[in-house]
C-alpha cells in the first residue's frame, strides 16, 4: 500500500492560515535563504523554516526524509566544488587534487542550509496547504488557473504513479526479477533490460490513465479556460499576526545584511 | 411519461479508426427509468455511455452520426458544459477518477465547479457519502482506500451533484456483494427521490433483474434484445450474458407442468413465494435428500501461516494493521477461495505467501522454508502469483518472450525454456499466439497470458487476484475452467474473487475474512451455509443458496447451483 500524501490535516492553527499569507511566508524563506552564505546565519534561516513546520505539528520525519539527503549532499557537493572556482581562504587540509579552505567549506555548509531551508519550507507549506486552497491561494497572487491546477494534476500523479511502480516491481519480482542481481558491473550492464522490465508497464498503464483522466476532468466539469468561483477568504486576526511577525523577522534578517553580516566576499 | 434520453440511428467511428463501434443504436428512455446494458466484452457499452454522456464526440473526437437528445438538448449542438449539468457519469476504473487529495475534496470538485454555496456543497458531500456508505472517510487520503472504497468515491461524486441522468459503467466491479447490493440499493433510492434517470452497464444480472425497468443486451455495436429483466432473461440464449440464479432454476422448471402457469422469478424474494405455493398446493411432505461434502484429502501442509500479523505505514500517520493473530494451513491440491469485504486482508495475505510482503509478526512457512528469511524471488519458483490487471507485468512484444520471461530469471537453459513455455501455453489454451503482440489481445487473453507466465515457474502453488474482473461472464468461465483444470494437475491454486457465483462453482474450500482474521474456513457449502456470520464479512451467499436458506423447510442441504436446486425439487413427492 505505497501512497504518497503531502498535505497532513492537523487542524493547527497553522493549517487555518490564509492561503495568501502561507506564499508570502514562503516567499520570505526563499528570499532570506539566499540572503546569507554564512553557515551560522545561513543555519538560523533554516531554524525559521523548521519552526513552522513544528509548530504545524506535521511528522518532521516526512519532512526530513526527503530534505535531509538532499541538505548533506548540496553541503558535500558544495564544500568539494567551492575550492575549483573560488580563490581566498586558509586552506585547512588537502586530498589529491582537491583543496578545502576555511571559506570554502563555511559556504558548502551554507549552501546545505539555504537548500534545506527552501525544502523544508515548500514541504511545510504543501502539508499544510490543502489542494484547493493551493490552487486558491496561487489564484489570489495571480498565478493563472491553468498553471495552478497543473500543479495539482502533478500532486494528483504522483501517488497514482508511485501506486502502478509499486504494483509493477511486485509484479515482477513475482516472476524472480531481480534487480540487485550479480555485481555492480552487471547490473550496469543489464541496466536497459532493467528499466524495459519496469517503464513498459508502467507508461503503458500511465498512457491508458491519461485519457481515462481527462475524461474524468471533463466528466466533472472542469473548465480550464474559466476558473470556478472561489471562496470568499477573508483575513482574520491570525493571519494578520502571522503576516506581522513574518515581516519583522524578514525585516530583521535584511537588515542584518544591509548592515554587512552574515555575507562571505568570495573571488571568482 | 417523456422521454429524457432519445437515441436515433446512432453511429460512432472513435478518431483514428474506420471501424463503426456503434452500428444503428435506437433508444428512448423515460424519466425516472433505469436501464441496464449488458453484454460481452466488446459490444460497444462502455461507447454508448460516452456518447449519452456527450464526452464522444466533446471530449474524445471522434464521428457521430444519428442523434442523441437529452432533455430536449440535442448533445452535438451544445457546449459540453451544458450538457455536462444534466449527466453524472462514473466510470469503471476507480483509480483514474480521484484528483482531491480528501475523499470530501475529491467529492466536492463538481460541485466547486459548479460554483454552489460552501453550505450546501458540505451537505451534498455529506449526503453522498453516506448514500455509499463512507460516512467517517472525509478527511481520508482517496490513494491509500481500497479498490472498492474509490469506487464508491467517484460514485459519491456523480450523486452529489444530483444529475437528472446518471450514467455509470461498470460501477460495482472491484466491490464486495454486500458493497454492489449496497450501491444497487443508493441507486434505486435515488431514482425514487429524485427520480433520477439512470443508465447502468453491469455483468451483474442478478442486481439488474431486481432494479431495472428494461434491459438492453449489446453484441458488436448494436442492440440485439430489449425488453423487460423477465423477458430478457428468459431469451437471452448465448449472447455471453449471466442469466440470474432463480432464472436459470425457472427455465429447468418451466420444463414441467406445475410451474408453466408461474411467471419466471426475478429475485430470490419471487422464487421462494412462487415455489413454496407450488409446495403448499402439491403437498409436498418429504425434504429434499441431503447434498454430501465430499471429503478434501490432507497431507502435509504446504503453507502454514502461524500468529501473522501486518502492518502497513509501521511509525507513520498512516499506519493500519491489516491482518491480526492469523492462523492458517493451506494443503497441497487445495482449489481455495479467498473472500470478504474490500480492505479485509484478502491481498495482503496472499502476497505473504511468495513473500512480497514479510510478517510485521509470526511466520509464514512455505515448503518448510520461512518467508522471512527467503527472498520473494527464490519463493517465486514456489509459489506463482498472478496480480489482478495483467497489465502489470506485461512488456514484451511477443507472447512467447513474456512467458520465457520467468523461466530466463530462473537461469534454466534454453531447451528447459522452450519447453516450458511451449507447456504452458498449451496449459492455457494459446498456442498458436507465440508470435502475437500482447498489448493487442483481449483482457481475458492478456489475463492468460499472465498466468502462462506465472506457469512456466513450474510453481506448486498458484494465487490469483481477482481473476475475473472486469471481464464479460463468457471470458470469466474461460478462466476459471482453466484455473480448475491448473488444479486438476495437483497444484494448489488460491483464487481472491468478489463473486460468489464463481465461488460456488469452482472452490471447493472457502477463506472468509474480515478485518484481518479469518472468520470462516471450509468447504464451500458449509461456508455458504453460514449467512449470518458471513454478513459480518460483508458477504452475501449466490441467489439459489439463499433460496435453499429461505425454504430450509424443503431444502436439507445449502444448495450451490441452480442444477442442485433442481435436482433437490425433482426429489419431493408428488413432483418425482
Amino acid at each position: 500500500m505505497s501512497v504518497y500524501r503531502l498535505y497532513v490535516d492537523k487542524g493547527t492553527f497553522i493549517h487555518r492560515l490564509h492561503p495568501i499569507v502561507k506564499i508570502v511566508w514562503l516567499f520570505t524563506i526563499v528570499v532570506l535563504a539566499w540572503t546569507f552564505n554564512r553557515w551560522e546565519y545561513a543555519f538560523v534561516i533554516f531554524l525559521w523554516a523548521l519552526l513552522y513546520a513544528i509548530l504545524s505539528r506535521v511528522p518532521l520525519k516526512k519532512i526530513f526524509g526527503t530534505a535531509f539527503l538532499f541538505v548533506i549532499w548540496t553541503a558535500i557537493l558544495s564544500i568539494i566544488l567551492w575550492p575549483a572556482f573560488l580563490r581566498g581562504g586558509n586552506v585547512v587540509f588537502e586530498w589529491n587534487v582537491f583543496r578545502f579552505t576555511d571559506i570554502g567549506l563555511s559556504v558548502g555548509i551554507a549552501y546545505g542550509f539555504r537548500i534545506g531551508a527552501c525544502m523544508v519550507a515548500a514541504l511545510g507549506w504543501l502539508m499544510t496547504t490543502s489542494q484547493r486552497e493551493l490552487i486558491e491561494g496561487l489564484a489570489d497572487v495571480r498565478v493563472p488557473y491553468q498553471f495552478s491546477f497543473g500543479i495539482m494534476l502533478a500532486l494528483r500523479y504522483a501517488p497514482l504513479l508511485l501506486g502502478e511502480i509499486g504494483r509493477v516491481r511486485e509484479a515482477q519480482k513475482s516472476r524472480a526479477f531481480n534487480w540487485n542481481r550479480g555485481s555492480v558491473k552487471r547490473r550496469i550492464q543489464a541496466f536497459a533490460e532493467n528499466t524495459r522490465v519496469l517503464v513498459v508497464p508502467v507508461f503503458n498503464r500511465m498512457l491508458s490513465s491519461v485519457n481515462q483522466i481527462a475524461l474524468c476532468l471533463d466528466s466533472k466539469g472542469c473548465d480550464f479556460s474559466k476558473p470556478p468561483k472561489r471562496r470568499k477568504l477573508r483575513f482574520n486576526r491570525f493571519d494578520k499576526g502571522f503576516l506581522a511577525v513574518t515581516f519583522c523577522v524578514t525585516a530583521f534578517f535584511l537588515a542584518l545584511r544591509i548592515m554587512g553580516y552574515g555575507w562571505i566576499t568570495m573571488l571568482a | 411519461m417523456t422521454d429524457v434520453i432519445e437515441i436515433r440511428n446512432l453511429r460512432y467511428t472513435y478518431a483514428g479508426s474506420e471501424d463503426l463501434v456503434l452500428k444503428g443504436i435506437d433508444l428512448a428512455v423515460r424519466k425516472g427509468e433505469i436501464v441496464g446494458v449488458m453484454g460481452p466484452t466488446g459490444a460497444g457499452k462502455t461507447t454508448l455511455c460516452l456518447a449519452l454522456s456527450g464526452l464522444a464526440p466533446h471530449s474524445i473526437g471522434g464521428k457521430i452520426e444519428g442523434e442523441v437528445v437529452i432533455s430536449g438538448m440535442k448533445t452535438t449542438e451544445h457546449e459540453y458544459a451544458d450538457v455536462a449539468r444534466k449527466i453524472g457519469i462514473v466510470f469503471q476504473d476507480p483509480e483514474t477518477q480521484l484528483f482531491g487529495m480528501e475523499v470530501e475534496e475529491d467529492v466536492a470538485l463538481r460541485l466547486v465547479n459548479m460554483e454552489l454555496p460552501e453550505k450546501e456543497i458540505e451537505e451534498r458531500v455529506k449526503s453522498a457519502l453516506h448514500m455509499v456508505r463512507l460516512d467517517g472517510f472525509e478527511k481520508r487520503f482517496p490513494y491509500s482506500l481500497s479498490g472498492g472504497e474509490k469506487q464508491r468515491v467517484g460514485i459519491a461524486g456523480a450523486l452529489a451533484a444530483n444529475p437528472e441522468i446518471l450514467i455509470l459503467d461498470e460501477p460495482t466491479s472491484e466491490l464486495d456483494p454486500i458493497g454492489k447490493r449496497e450501491v444497487f440499493d443508493a441507486i434505486r433510492a435515488l431514482r425514487e427521490l429524485r427520480e433520477t434517470t439512470i443508465v447502468v452497464v453491469e455483468h451483474n444480472s442478478d442486481e439488474l433483474a431486481r432494479i431495472a425497468d428494461r434491459i438492453l443486451v449489446m453484441k458488436e455495436g448494436k442492440v440485439v434484445l430489449e425488453g423487460e429483466a423477465r423477458d430478457v432473461f428468459s431469451r437471452v440464449g448465448d449472447l455471453g450474458v449471466r442469466i440470474p440464479d432463480v432464472v436459470q432454476l425457472g427455465n429447468l422448471l418451466r420444463t414441467r407442468d406445475e410451474w408453466t402457469e408461474y411467471d419466471y422469478p426475478l429475485t430470490v424474494e419471487d422464487a421462494s413465494h412462487i415455489l413454496s405455493t407450488i409446495i403448499q398446493k402439491q403437498k409436498y411432505a418429504s425434504t429434499t435428500s441431503e447434498i454430501g461434502t465430499p471429503e478434501i484429502e490432507r497431507e502435509e501442509p504446504i503453507i502454514e501461516v502461524k500468529d501473522l500479523w501486518y502492518v502497513y505505514g509501521r511509525g507513520t500517520e498512516e499506519q493500519t494493521t491489516a491482518l491480526r493473530e492469523l492462523n492458517l494451513e493451506i494443503y497441497q491440491g487445495d482449489l481455495m477461495a479467498l473472500i470478504g469485504q474490500n480492505g479485509s486482508g484478502k491481498t495482503t495475505l496472499a502476497k505473504h505467501f511468495n513473500g512480497l510482503l514479510k510478517p510485521t509478526k509470526g511466520s509464514v512457512i512455505v515448503e518448510g522454508l520461512d518467508t522471512k528469511k527467503i527472498p520473494a524471488t527464490r519463493l517465486a519458483e514456489i509459489v506463482g502469483y498472478c496480480f489482478q490487471n495483467p497489465d502489470h507485468q506485461i512488456f514484451n512484444t511477443k507472447v512467447w518472450d513474456e512467458i520465457a520471461f520467468g523461466p530466463r530469471n530462473l537461469f534454466l537453459t534454453e531447451k528447459e525454456i522452450r519447453d516450458r513455455v511451449s507447456e504452458s501455453l498449451q496449459e492455457v489454451g494459446l498456442k498458436g499466439y507465440e508470435n502475437r503482440n500482447p498489448f493487442f489481445l483481449g483482457k481475458g487473453e492478456r489475463q492468460k497470458v499472465a498466468v502462462a507466465s506465472v506457469l512456466a515457474m513450474y510453481p506448486k502453488v498458484l494465487v490469483i487476484d481477482e481473476p475475473s474482473t472486469g471481464m464479460d461472464w463468457k471470458d470469466s468461465i474461460s478462466m476459471m475452467e482453466l484455473v480448475k483444470k491448473i488444479n486438476q494437475t495437483g497444484k494448489t491454486v488460491i483464487f481472491i474473487t468478489h463473486d460468489m457465483n464463481l465461488v460456488a462453482k469452482y472452490a471447493r474450500r472457502v477463506i472468509v475474512m474480515a478485518e484481518g482474521k479469518v472468520l470462516l474456513d471450509g468447504p464451500t457449502r458449509s461456508v455458504f451455509g453460514q449467512e449470518e456470520t458471513l454478513r459480518k464479512a460483508f458477504i452475501k451467499p449466490p441467489e439459489i443458496t439463499q433460496l435453499s436458506h429461505m425454504l430450509r423447510d424443503y431444502f436439507k442441504s445449502t444448495v450451490l447451483s441452480p442444477d442442485e436446486a433442481y435436482d433437490g425439487l425433482l426429489h419431493l413427492s408428488p413432483m418425482n
